[in-house]
């Protein structure tokens, strides 16, 4: 018998509420453990909690931005491995999160959210768990 | 005709409901909600361009 707390645990932080629905629900649909977070400060609270084998972060989110919850990560829980876990979702290119102060090399990866169809999302965050 | 400023992540945002729900919608098209939330969606956009559009004509005059 496959035992469901095998499954890879994520945490989806996203404030726009269609899409945050939307993943969880594409994301438990595969059989994966899920949490979600709406805004900077539940997913702070969250990430600092929880054990998660992905941490998908939209970047621009009220309360706490993606920047800023990754600097206070790194202040405050420096034994998050945020380089294997915290995906960066955005709807900008790479260059923006570079701009907005974030090094792509201290994270496992980013989604540009407007270029993917749910079915090509999926399959970016099912890469990113392999 | 006015140009505009307009935040990039709202925009994109809105982008990106409609995209992901009309998707949606073909894979399940008895699923008549994501009809509603791409039509609220695209009016919010539509919104957000004329008061973007507003603004800018007052800046301008």
């Amino acid at each position: 018998m496959t035992e469901l707390t095998s499954q890879p645990k994520i945490l989806v932080v996203e404030d726009e509420q269609f899409l945050r629905q939307l993943y969880v629900e594409l994301l438990k649909g595969e059989g994966y453990q899920v949490d979600e977070a709406k805004d900077g400060e539940e997913a702070y609270e969250k990430i600092t909690q929880g054990d998660f084998n992905l941490i998908l972060l939209d970047f621009q989110l009220p309360k706490l931005d993606g920047g800023q919850i990754f600097a206070k990560l790194k202040k405050e829980a420096p034994k998050k491995n945020l380089k294997e876990t915290l995906v960066v979702l955005t709807n900008m290119e790479p260059d923006f999160l570079k701009n907005m102060g974030l090094n792509l090399e201290e994270i496992k990866g980013y989604i540009i959210k407007s270029d993917y169809t749910p079915d090509q999302f999926l399959n970016e965050v099912k890469k990113y768990l392999n | 005709m006015a140009n505009l400023i307009l935040n990039s992540h709202d925009l994109l945002g809105k982008l990106s409901v409609i995209k992901n729900s009309l998707y949606m919608l073909l894979e399940q098209p008895e699923k008549k909600e994501y009809l509603d939330t791409a039509i609220n969606a695209n009016q919010e956009l539509i919104e957000m361009i004329k008061g973007a559009a507003q603004n800018g004509q007052n800046t301008d005059s």
